[in-house]
Formats: C-alpha cells, structure tokens, sequence
C-alpha cells in the first residue's frame, strides 16, 4: 500500500504560511505524526493535522521566524543576497503590502480590470476555437480546394461532373483528386432513436489526400468508392470513438448502425485530424461517397461537392489555378460546340487551403464580424484600462508624501517608478486571471447557447496557450501604459514642499483634472458602445417585425425525415393521410397541414416547366421554380391567403391531378396584370404534363426575412421528393403541446419514423432570428458592462472629489450654503463630464454607425432612435453614479470636516 | 551569565530536549510533552517555543539530514546549552523556596 500523504490543501496551506527551512521542519514532524497516526485512524489522523496547520500558533510562528536575522546559515526563511532577485522578491512583497494596505483601491481596480480582461478573453478563447485553428491536413499549402464560381461571385459547391473534368484534367499538376460532401447522419441510439452527427460522404482516396492516416484500423481502399452502395464501410473520428464509445479497441472491424442501416467500422482518425467542414467544427464520421444511394437516395449522383487536390512535387498553388481555370474554360468550349443555343457557363476556382479560415465564400464575413466583435471588447478593456488610469492617479496624488519621504531618504526616482510599475502590473496580474476566470465562463456559456441547425456543433473550448499569452499580454500593456504616468506624476512633486504639507489644492487640482478627462474619455467609449448596443437591439426589433407571410403564432410544427428505402413516396403519402386523419379527429386540434418544406428552412427543391407564350430566361431552355408539395390544409393552417382561386382539394394528392398553386410574385413574373387562374404550366417542357394553375396564394418568405418577395410553387402532396416532410398542427392547446400530439401520433403510426424537429413555429424561426439575436445579446452586454465600467470610473472621481474637498464642504456650509447646493456643486462636476463625453460619444457613433451597417437588418447605421437612446441610457445611470457619492458631500458636518486636515 | 527565568511551558520544552538528547526535535518533543503531561499540545505552539528559547540562547539546533520518511523532509534537531540547563536550576530553586515550608499535598487531601 501506497504511505499515506497528508491533506494536500492543509500541505499547501503550511508551505505558504511558513516558509524556509523551519517550515520544512515543521512540515516534516508533522507529516511523520500523519503517517503514524492515520495506520490507527485514517480520518482521525486528517483532522489533527489540520487542527494543526491552522492553529494560531503557527501564525505566532511565522512571526517568531520572520524576527529572526537572516544570517545565511541560521533560519533563511527568505532568498538570499541582495542580487537582482532579491530586489524583484522585496519589490514584489512591498508591493503586495501596499496594495493590500488599501484593499478599497485594490478590489475595485482588480474588479475593473477584470470586467475589462474577461470578454476579451471570452471573445478571443470563442474565435480562437472557430477560426483560429489547424485544418489537421499534413501541408495545407500543398492542397488546393475547387469551387464553382457562381455568376454574382459566390464561392459555391461542385456537381460530380466537375470532379470528374478536375481529376481528368489536372493530372500535370495533382498527384490526386478528392472529393468531400457534408452531410448530416444519425447513428442509432440503443433506445432505437437516432443521434444526429455530422459526417463526410468522402472519395476513397480523401485521407491520401489530406495526408491522414488512422489512428487505429485503416482509411479507405480504393475499391471501396467504386461501385455504388456495395461497401457500407465507415471511419469514425476520435472523438465519436472516445465520446460515443468509450474509446472502445473492439469496435474496430465491428459494426455500427448509420441512418438504420450497418456500416463496419474500418478505422478511427487520429485526434487530431477533425475533418474538412470547419476547423473548428468536428466530423463525427466518415463514409465512401459510393454510398450515396443509401444516404441520399433518389439522387443519381453525390452532390455538393467541395473538391481538394493535393499539388505534384514542384508544382505551386498559383499555377494548380490557372490550370483549374483552363479546364473549365476547355469545358465551356466543348459544350458550345455540342449546342450553340446553351451558352456553357462554367467557372471554377482554387483556393490553397492554406488560405482558407472556415470557407472562402464566407471567411470575409466572418473575419468582419471577429474584428466588429474584438473591436467592442476591445472598447471595454480601454475603458477599465482607464479606470485603472484614474484610480492609479488618484492614488499617487494620495502618496506623494510617502514618494517624497522615500526622495528625502535617499531612493532613485527609477526606484520608486519601478516600484510603482510593479504596483501596477501585479494589479493587472491579478485582474487579468480573473478575468481570465471569467472569460472562460463566458465563453463555455456562449458555446452552450444552442443553434438553431439539425445537428449539434461540438465547439471546444479550452485554455490553451495562446489565449495565457494573450491575456499575459493585453495585462502587461494595460499596466505598463496605464501605469507609468501615474508613476511618473507621483514621483514629480517637490519633495520640500510637500512634506511641509504646502502643494496645497492647486496642484490637486490639476491632478483631478486629469481624470476628468479620463473619465470624459470612458463616458465617450461607453456611448459609442451603448450606441452599438441599442443598434443592434433595434436591427433585431425590425426582423421580428418583418412579415413572414404566415402566422407563426400558437402552432406545432414536427418535422419528420423518413427513410426513403423503407417509406417510398406512396407509401409517405399514405402515411400523411391517415395521420392528417387521425390528427382532425382530436379535439385539441383545429387544423393540421403537411408540406415537404416549411417557408424559411433549410433545403430546397427546384421544378422547371415551360410557360406557353411566356419565353424563359436567356440562356435557359426553361423557367425554374423552387417548390413545395402541400396537403389542401396548408394554406388555412399557415394562414396564408388566397389572392385568387381555391385551395387543394382532397382528391388531388393523386399524380395525375395537374394543378398547381403559384405564389403572387410567381403570378405576376409570367402574367403581369393578368389573372393566372385558368393558365397552363407544362412540366419539364412537356405538355402532356400540364398543370392548370387552380389559386394565387399571397408571398412568403422563403429562405431569409430581407428577400425580395419569391416567385415559388405549391403542388398537392405526392410524398415529395426527398423522405423529409414537416406537420403543422393549430389547435386550442399551447403551441407546445400541439406539437407533442403530433409527435406521438407519429409514433403511433411508425416508431421508426425520425423525428428531428419538434417544437413551435416560433421555434421553427428560431433561426432567421438567430444572428441578430446574437449580435444584439453580446454588444448589449458588452455595452452594459462598458457602463458599469465608466460609472465605477466617475463614481470614483466623484467621491474622491468629495473627500479631498470635505474642508471646503465644511466651510461653505458653515457659511450658509444649503446642503441641496453644495450637492448640485459635487453633481454638477460630475455631469459635464457626462454630457461632454455623451456628445463626443454621439459623434464617433455616427461613423461607428457607418462601419457596422453591412451587419444591420432593416435600420441605418444613424438610427435616430438608437442615436437618442445611447446618451439617455448613459445619462441616466451616470448621473445616479455621481449623485450617490455627492449625496455624501451633503452629510459633512462642519464642525468636524474644519477641524480635519 | 543572567538570564531571564524560562517560563512554564519554555521549561516544560526545556526538560524534554534535556530527556530526549540526541533524539530531540520537533515532533518527539512535542510526543514527549503529549506524553508526559497528558495534553494535547499544537505542533507550531511547540516550535514558537523551540525558536524563542534558542534565540534566548537556551537552545541550539542543527538540520539533520532529509529521511525518506516524513515526505522525504529535513529534521531540525534541538539540544539544550549549559546557559539552559542553568536556567531551569534557577528556575527550579524559585519554586523550592516558595515550597519551603509548606506541606506536600497530594489529589483528595484538603488543604488547611
């Protein structure tokens, strides 16, 4: 058996307490008493031996050793010499002593300091885990990521016949050609129900590509892509392995089940490597992209394809380009050559991946918004740097008899500026770890706020190094810059004079001056936040006001993937029938409506069609329209009105039916003016296939809340395309339990069916309102604290105003002023700052506005509101921060303030 | 040499450094006075004492070599000067003649 050790914290606890070789000794006698004590009592042995390290007497011992000369070889209880270390270890403990002799001061300047520390370090720990990190390739530089380039510029995925042009074509410059896609899997739970993960449909050669090899087990073979849906073969990450199963050696070569059906596990990808969606978003799994008439069935190819090849030997990124360029040019010339009339398009672009954060399309935006949000925090750590300023300065007014007592007896002015600059940054040491500690719970709360996606996003994160460094370094800034003029100011005073006590008032003056300005400077600071704050809040007030098209009050929505090799359209169909009836026959619902696709979700599906007398865009042989198949109830339960015609009727879910509900934008695009009612659509060209448009319904939005209104089609519902449909429920219960009705209906009728969304239509647009939101949460909170900092900053100057000026109070009430007076004097002080500071605030806001705009909804960056309520809010809370101390002011008794110094 | 008159518990310490010898210090002086007296006493109480007799020149001490028992930690151990034993006799001879003359009681006997 292991000897016993004592209470580890008691240890600590002694070894702080008394240092050197007496403490060794103590610390051994009683360590060895444990020892022999605990083979009788274990419990009983703990409690004497913390009786014994927090006994007074090892208090008095303490003492006792520290009287004792420091002759080297008696009781060294502290380093020895008078070396370089020495010097730092009496700095630091003189230090210490003083900063403790004034624990008021030094709690609200650790405080301020942490308040300022702790959301740039929440920030920089958030943005670090999303952006900052290491794709886990082996050579990013070496790897070149292909993407179609869209006709507005955007950076968008592949068709497979890209990759395919790619591999054919750029054999000169790429020793080989992946291909990855996205997509979001289930691996089933024991309980039978499905885990949302997300994975990579891959190409078998993805991990040569990447450079990766498996931690355990293998990655592909090359085989095992080749013929479609023949290798049911997976490779899961490191963190599925450990996190999902208990990092178990056997599941290698076992099998596990993926959207209900079995893959055998092949291999596990190191920890370090986690996947190619975003650096700092994990893929849970990987599967050979043969596979996709599993996963995606009813697609004849993968597709959204990112392309990644890795570059031959001596060939560079910038030439990978040009060639990658040439290929889909050499393409467009082909295609022209088939058919004059269908211009080919296609453009492709490489990007080094070296140069990609998360994605190329996005990465601007992205780094916009991390500079938006780092200049905020930014904002608030200048604020407490300057509250740190102010009460540094404060404080050196405080102390210049003692820096001149120190002058008098000798010391360097270096000395004592050094002495003060290790003041400060053992200050700023301090703030800066709890700050530090905030910021990490900050941040870890941030990361738990959900998002509104289908799977869960794993951002980690951790106290790494580079966020220790970054803290140590804003903290070592702050002290040094903030703490120098302080030091400065204190050691300039005449040392004769003052220590006659002479630099009167004037000189104080013009050091209360100078915090003035940093306070006016705090109060500019926090405007400009509030302003950022209060614009935010508003932009996100405009998007919850915009119209969605349909009511999204007190409905249920369940949102229901099937699984298209078990439930094929028919039988989807049949399935939303006798669910819609057994849903109208409960009295808790009044109306219940299906749709393969909710307005404002994710996913879409395109139909295209030709117009009789309506020519199509050019360059297009057809019209294009994205679609919704909709049961007959959809319209009254969504609320969406009818412009003209009927709804659905029941009997048209049939296929050959042939009608056809176009939205208003749709109506208009073809038949300005016109009625639409009666009009022919033919499908795919066909007009065997005509669909007869029965009703006009009026606009919704679509994909986002600032489109333009979207010409969109509805058609009865078939099944629809993909597994995937969604049930509305309206009823006289909460909105909450609608959708739990309709849940268990569902799984009445088929337990295996997947559920992914259950909730409320307000829910449902939980995420159109998601970023804004977000936006305005974080800047109102960071606004708020900016606040709190600025008025600790006048609150400070204020009151220490007051007790430098108790005297004067004392005698102009002695005099006769009314004690409302001489608060209005203290208040007034205080207040021009404010309004001051407010007004210079309002004028940087207004280019501050015009920075931020790209990120507002439906307001302009000088939103005269938001302009109105920064100062007000700042008016407010900062006149109630200077009345409180100058109420003080008020409550001096004569008598006792002019017999005071 | 004079020196002040060691107090109660700086003569209790005393005796036991005396007792133990070359086996004192810190933890089997403070097992010897628990012992002995059938008190429990804090170790630091034990040390304050030790550290103020030998700056009073009634003790000295020298560091023993770390053990790997006790946590591998080195000992200090204490021996008592001719100036400490010098101290107790006079510290003991007050006590005697402020017994002088008085009867010897012993537990239950009441006193006159």
């Amino acid at each position: 058996m292991m000897p016993r050790r004592p209470p580890r914290l008691a240890r600590l606890l002694l070894e702080s307490i008394l240092p050197g070789e007496i403490g060794e000794a103590v610390a051994g006698d009683l360590e060895e008493r444990f020892e022999r004590r605990s083979r009788e009592n274990p419990v009983r042995a703990r409690l004497e031996y913390w009786r014994d390290v927090l006994s007074p007497s090892v208090l008095r011992l303490r003492k006792e050793i520290r009287s004792l000369p420091t002759t080297p070889g008696r009781f060294p209880a502290q380093p020895h010499g008078d070396g370089p270390v020495r010097a730092l270890y009496d700095d630091l403990r003189f230090a210490l002593r003083s900063l403790l002799k004034s624990p008021a001061f030094t709690g609200v300047a650790v405080l301020s300091l942490a308040l300022g520390i702790g959301p740039n370090a929440a920030i920089f720990s958030l943005i670090d885990s999303l952006v900052f990190q290491d794709w886990g390739v082996d050579d990013p530089e070496r790897i070149v990521d292909i993407y179609t380039l869209t006709p507005d510029g955007q950076y968008f995925f592949n068709r497979h016949r890209n990759y395919e042009l790619v591999e054919e074509g750029g054999t000169d410059v790429f020793e080989a050609v992946a291909a990855h896609s996205l997509f979001p899997g289930r691996f089933e739970t024991p309980d039978g129900g499905g885990e949302p993960v997300l994975g990579e449909m891959v190409t078998g050669n993805y991990f040569d590509v990447m450079g990766v090899t498996a931690a355990r087990g293998r990655t592909f073979l090359p085989e095992e892509d080749a013929t479609p849906g023949t290798h049911p073969v997976i490779v899961i990450s490191d963190e599925v392995w450990r996190g999902r199963y208990g990092a178990d050696p056997g599941l290698v070569g076992g099998e596990l089940r993926l959207n209900g059906r079995p893959y055998t596990v092949v291999g596990v990808a190191p920890a370090s490597f986690r996947g190619r969606i975003a650096p700092g978003i994990g893929t849970g799994f990987w599967v050979p992209i043969s596979m996709y008439p599993h996963l995606s069935p009813g697609k004849m190819q993968a597709g959204d394809l990112t392309i990644s090849a890795r570059l031959r030997p001596g060939r560079s990124a910038d030439e990978a380009k040009v060639v990658v360029e040439t290929i889909a040019g050499r393409y467009n010339a082909e295609q022209n050559a088939l058919n004059p009339e269908r211009r080919g398009s296609l453009e492709l672009v490489g990007v080094s991946l070296a140069d990609v954060r998360l994605h190329p399309g996005f990465d601007g935006v992205v780094l916009a918004m991390t500079a938006l949000l780092f200049g905020a925090v930014g904002l608030v750590l200048l604020v407490a740097c300057v509250n740190l300023a102010g009460f540094l300065l404060s404080r050196a007014v405080d102390r210049r008899k003692e820096m001149a007592i120190r002058v008098a007896l000798g010391a360097g002015r270096g000395a004592i500026i050094r002495q003060l600059l290790i003041e400060s940054l053992l200050l700023a040491g301090v703030g800066a770890a709890l700050g530090l500690a905030l910021g990490q719970l900050a941040a870890r709360a941030l990361v738990a706020v959900e998002l509104p996606l289908p799977v869960p996003l794993d951002l980690s994160v951790v106290l790494d190094g580079r966020l220790l460094l970054f803290t140590a370094g804003i903290a070592m800034v702050a002290a040094i810059l903030f703490g120098l003029a302080p030091a400065m100011e204190a050691t300039r005073a005449p040392v004769a004079s003052t220590l006659r006590g002479d630099a009167g008032a004037g000189a104080d003056r013009k050091k209360v001056g100078g915090r003035a300005v940093l306070v006016t400077a705090q109060m500019t600071l926090s405007t400009v936040l509030l302003f950022g704050a209060a614009l935010f809040v508003r932009s996100l007030q405009t998007a919850t006001d915009v119209d969605v098209g349909f009511s999204a009050r007190e409905g249920g929505v369940v949102r229901v993937e099937a699984d298209p090799n078990v439930h094929d359209a028919d039988q989807r169909r049949d399935l939303v029938a006798e669910l819609t009836r057994r849903l109208e026959t409960d009295a808790r619902v009044a109306s219940v409506a299906t749709t393969s696709r909710m307005p404002l979700a994710l996913g879409t599906v395109n139909t295209s069609f030709a117009v009789p007398g309506v020519a199509p865009p050019p360059d297009q042989s057809l019209h294009v329209l994205e679609v919704a198949q909709v049961t007959p109830a959809y319209f009254t339960t969504l609320g969406i009105s009818l412009r003209e015609g009927r709804a659905f009727e029941p009997g048209e879910t049939e296929s050959g039916a042939g009608v056809v509900i176009l939205s208003q934008a749709a109506a208009e695009r073809y038949w300005p003016g016109e009625s639409a009612v009666g009009r022919v659509l033919h499908r795919g060209g066909d007009p065997e296939d005509a669909l007869t448009v029965v009703g006009v319904a009026d606009n919704v939005k679509i994909w986002s809340l600032g489109e333009a209104p979207r010409p969109y089609m509805y058609l009865p519902y078939r099944g629809g395309l993909t597994g995937e449909f969604q049930v509305v429920a309206r009823g006289r219960v909460p909105a909450g339990e609608l959708a739990g009705i309709v849940r268990d209906e569902v799984r009445a009728l088929d337990a295996d069916l997947f559920l992914s969304e259950v909730g409320t239509l307000q829910d449902h647009l939980g995420y159109v309102y998601f970023l804004p939101r977000m936006a305005a949460t974080l800047l109102s909170l960071i606004g708020g604290l900016a606040l709190i900092l600025a008025c600790m900053g006048l609150y400070g100057m204020v009151s220490y105003g007051v007790s430098r000026r108790t005297r004067e109070m004392g005698i102009r009430m002695a005099l006769g002023a009314e004690r409302g007076a001489v608060v209005a004097l203290v208040l007034r002080g205080g207040l021009v700052l404010v309004a001051v500071g407010g007004a210079i605030g309002i004028a940087v806001s207004v280019g501050f506005g015009a920075v931020v705009e790209g990120f507002l909804f439906g307001i302009a960056g000088t939103d005269p509101l938001a302009l109105l309520a920064a100062p007000l809010v700042l008016g407010v809370v900062a006149a109630l921060a200077a009345y409180l101390p100058a109420r003080r002011a008020s409550r001096v008794n004569p008598v006792r303030a002019l017999r005071s110094d | 040499m004079t020196t002040d008159t060691p107090g109660d518990f700086e003569q209790q310490v005393l005796l036991a450094v005396w007792r133990l010898g070359a086996a004192a210090y810190g933890g089997s002086v403070r097992d010897e006075l628990e012992a002995r007296t059938g008190r429990d006493i804090a170790q630091g109480a034990v040390y304050v004492t030790l550290v103020r007799l030998e700056k009073k020149g009634l003790l000295r001490s020298s560091r023993s070599e770390p053990t790997p028992v006790r946590g591998g930690k080195s000992k200090r151990c204490f021996a008592i000067t001719p100036a400490g034993i010098e101290g107790l006799r006079v510290a003991r001879r007050t006590f005697e003649r402020l017994w002088d003359g008085l009867p010897a009681t012993t537990p239950g006997e009441a006193l006159p």
